[in-house]
């Protein structure tokens, strides 16, 4: 059976799985890294929304990324059509969007937020000192940074291209879409042996080496997250940080470039698709106007409204389960259960396509119900880090004030930790729910019966080519995910 | 020779503007509080901050424009700054590797500062296994490894515990001395910089108060800023009439205030009438007149450099009794200093002390 790993399917699959990962890790650091580095040093207006687009690989629905980046670089798209009436080109210069680098394009874009707000955060903290100390002993700058900041660095960068990579090793709606002819990860051939070959077997075999893979994948990501926080730790023993200064000079030059390429490049594909949205053409050719005819349309489709209602039937009940069962595993992780917070990490190990095949297999009758359970699963690791690290930055003298003024451990937890941390609460609460919302993955294979989420439906309106409802479905998605983010800010938390 | 000319740096809400000079092999401290711009001036010296205006010249070649890397000039870190990645010998060998030095140069480097800094079992050890004193030391040495013309030490000793931050005084002292190092350090512990310094710069708000040798900063303040600063004892407004402000015995002039008139020396640049004063004297110099049976008369009070106050106050203090005095004269005034009260006396909250300090010991600081 695990003959097909030697097959050319297998190690096409496995192949191309780990190149799209390694150079679409690589994309995201080249476009990340100067991110970091200007947020580390320097103060300027968006600074704060350019580290909270970390959020953004988790709570983007990946298809809704994908419909944008078609829309901006696509064959007709708007840089295409742009480009060949500046340059008076006949053919679209812009061709290699369904392809393997169309691929690494599409994830550098989407994971660099990660590498900067990892990075950035801990560059941020860390002391000038060593790379003073370095120049002053006659290093040239780029030597000075090598031997000051950078080893205290690595383990931030390592832990930042682990987990990018990690993402894009799983990653599943883009290689569907823009795969094509250029190869599949193991994640599109398990889902394609399972639900369109009916090939369980070969699809076990291919999503047990995904899950033995990304096992070290994980191991490597949590072995470069102690080592940056050995880093942190030392580094704090080592100064203060520097304060952030306001840029001049060169500094104003690099962070208007910065600026321009991620407005361009990245800014550019989300507007396009919020512009194709709202635009009317009158014919094919017409000219375009801004009107609501797209969301009209889309309200007035057939499965719009069930896939709406699938939507947040699956998602509410998915967030309210992570976030519940990440509480109760912070509280016990917290005092000594290491392999509680071992266990919750696991499920970074297992891709949506790979845990929904999974469960299908075990529970073979649990239809629909699995999704929310599933779902929870997968954001389980991020909301429980999040809720643990909030417990772990409070002052836990109040409680040990409690405890001795007669309250029991369970109502000192519930009643003052877990309150004192309810805005990090909120926020994974937030999170997990865009998360769940945005999912393609576990809607696809579990789905039975015409079941379909929001991004089921936008990613079957992309792949036939409709366009302007998918944009139209891509917005009311997007404002799913953002109203519960919003519904946290409302409640004033700064998480 | 190292020398700083009109060195200027302005920010919205600081200024720094200073110069000084320093012989070739003299060891010097910049004494202020914080914020009052210490670590800004070396990192200005360094070229780690870029200046507005102002010339750095070390050795006569002007560096103001040169990167800190060409300048020639070592600093050790407050926190130390040592490579956790390297062992202490390729930290100290750091500065001769940038130096282009041969490898067999470099080891004999090493080898000979080691000896000098006693840290020669510590070269294959990672700095994260030092403690606090052995870092320091290791700091100091990779400095001075890379042979820089001027060595620049920011709170050399504020990250280490008092009882060994005692003993490094003369230890870091004697060990720039033995290499012959022109040194600037900034620190805002008076003691640290009488230990170690042969000159002090005092520091506030940006400018050099005063300056002299540590005697002279200690036992003649020229500012009430320095007198405060050293926390030494009370700092008295007093007025300088032209009648009594004509020299008097031994050149020291008479000094009225509030609580009695004091025999003072005056300031060592000169002294002006009509400028403000204050009187100086350490606590230790005011001495419990215990010839007094009874409550001083007011004719005995009008003696010089006698004065009296209620004990608020008092508490041991290992070699003396440390006590606080309310010298108030008027109603409702607050006058209050700390005085030292000999060991083993009878002592009541609320008794009249009378103090006596001897002429000379006083001294007069600006305002």
């Amino acid at each position: 059976m695990f003959r097909l790993l030697l097959e050319p399917r297998g190690l096409r699959a496995v192949g191309f799985t780990l190149a799209q990962a390694t150079f679409s890790t690589i994309a995201a650091l080249a476009i990340g890294l100067p991110g970091a580095a200007l947020v580390a040093h320097y103060r300027f207006p968006g600074r704060k929304a350019l580290k909270t687009l970390a959020v953004l690989p988790f709570a983007l629905p990946s298809v809704l990324m994908v419909l944008a980046f078609v829309l901006f670089y696509g064959q007709a798209g708007y840089l295409n059509r742009f480009l060949m009436r500046a340059l008076g080109l006949h053919e679209p210069p812009i061709g290699f969007l369904y392809s393997f680098w169309g691929i690494v394009l599409v994830h550098g874009f989407y994971e660099f937020p990660i590498v900067l707000q990892t990075v950035g955060e801990v560059w941020e903290r860390l002391p000038r000192d060593r790379e003073d100390a370095a120049r002053l002993l006659g290093a040239n700058r780029l030597r000075a940074w090598k031997t000051g900041t950078l080893p205290s660095l690595a383990p931030a960068i390592a832990q930042a291209a682990a987990l990018s990579f990690l993402l894009c090793f799983f990653s599943f709606a883009v290689v569907m879409v823009f795969g094509g002819l250029s190869g599949s990860t193991l994640e599109v051939e398990v889902y394609r042996l399972s639900r369109l070959e009916a090939d369980t077997a070969s699809a076990t075999v291919l999503a047990l080496a995904e899950t033995v893979i990304a096992c070290g994948v994980v191991a490597l990501v949590s072995l470069c997250e102690r080592g940056t926080a050995r880093g942190m730790a030392e580094a704090k023993s080592a100064g203060a940080p520097s304060d952030l200064k306001s840029p001049r000079g060169k500094a104003i030059l690099a962070l208007i470039a910065y600026a321009s390429f991620l407005a361009l490049f990245f800014g550019g594909p989300m507007l396009s698709l919020v512009a194709q949205a709202f635009s009317v053409r009158s014919g094919p050719l017409g000219p375009a106007s801004f009107g609501f005819n797209n969301f009209e349309r889309l309200a007035s489709s057939e499965g719009f409204p069930s896939a709406l209602f699938g939507t947040l039937g699956t998602a509410l009940p998915a967030a309210l389960i992570a976030t519940f069962a990440a509480c109760v595993l912070a509280l016990a992780s917290r005092s000594g259960g290491a392999a509680a917070k071992t266990a919750a990490a696991l499920p970074l190990a297992v891709s949506g396509i790979v845990s929904s095949l999974g469960w299908s297999l075990l529970f073979p009758r649990g239809g629909l119900s699995l999704i929310p359970f599933v779902q929870a699963l997968g954001s389980m690791p991020y909301v429980l880090k999040s809720v643990s690290a909030a417990l772990s930055t409070l002052d836990h003298r109040p409680i040990e004030a409690a405890r001795c003024l007669g309250a029991s451990r369970l109502c000192a937890a519930f009643g003052l930790e877990l309150r004192a941390v309810f805005p990090a609460i909120l926020a994974a609460f937030a999170f997990a729910f865009a998360s769940s919302a945005g999912d393609l993955n576990v809607p696809l294979v579990l789905g039975q019966g015409g079941f379909e989420t929001l991004s089921v439906y936008l990613y079957r309106l992309t792949s036939a080519y409709r366009f302007s409802e998918a944009c139209a479905a891509g917005v009311v998605l997007a404002l799913i995910g953002s109203l519960a983010f919003a519904a946290k800010e409302g409640r004033r938390t700064d998480v | 020779m190292f020398e700083i000319r009109g060195l200027r740096r302005t920010w919205p809400d600081f200024s720094l503007d200073l110069g000084l000079s320093l012989a070739d092999g003299e060891i010097a401290a910049v004494l202020g509080p914080s914020g009052s711009g210490k670590s800004t001036l070396l990192r200005l010296i360094a070229g780690l901050e870029r200046p507005d205006a102002g010339q750095i010249v070390v050795d006569g070649r002007e560096v103001s424009a040169l990167g800190p890397e060409r300048r020639g000039i070592g600093l050790v870190f407050q926190d130390f700054a040592l490579f956790p990645q390297m062992s202490v010998r390729r930290n100290i060998e750091y500065g001769p590797r940038m130096l282009g030095l041969p490898k067999k140069e470099r080891a004999e480097t090493v080898r000979t500062i080691a000896q000098v800094f006693e840290i020669s079992v510590l070269l294959d050890r990672s700095p994260r296994s030092l403690s606090g004193g052995e870092q320091q030391r290791v700091a100091l040495a990779r400095t001075l490894a890379a042979n820089p013309a001027l060595v620049l030490l920011d709170e050399p000793l504020s990250s280490l515990d008092a009882s060994l931050r005692r003993r490094l005084r003369t230890e870091i002292g004697d060990s720039l001395r033995k290499t012959g190092k022109t040194a600037l350090f900034v620190t805002h512990d008076a003691e640290e910089a009488f230990a170690i310094a042969d000159r002090i710069f005092v520091m506030g708000k940006g400018r050099i108060i005063e300056e002299g040798s540590p005697e002279e900063i200690y036992e003649r303040p020229e500012t009430v800023f320095t007198a405060r600063l050293l926390d030494e004892g009370p700092v008295i407004p007093c007025e300088l009439s032209s009648k009594e402000g004509s020299p008097k015995e031994d050149g020291m002039l008479v000094a009225a205030t509030t609580i009695g008139s004091f025999l003072c020396l005056p300031p060592r640049a000169g002294y002006a009438l009509g400028e403000r004063y204050s009187v100086f004297f350490p606590e230790e110099a005011a001495v419990l007149d215990t010839d007094i049976s009874h409550a001083p008369r007011a004719a005995e009070m009008k003696e010089r450099g006698r004065f009296r106050g209620r004990l608020v106050s008092y508490a041991y203090a290992g070699s003396c009794l440390r006590g606080v005095l309310d010298c108030a004269v008027s109603e409702g005034g607050n006058m209050t200093m700390e005085v030292e009260l000999p060991l083993g006396m009878r002592l009541e909250k609320g008794e009249c002390l009378s103090f006596r300090v001897s002429p000379g010991k006083a001294v007069l600081v600006k305002q």
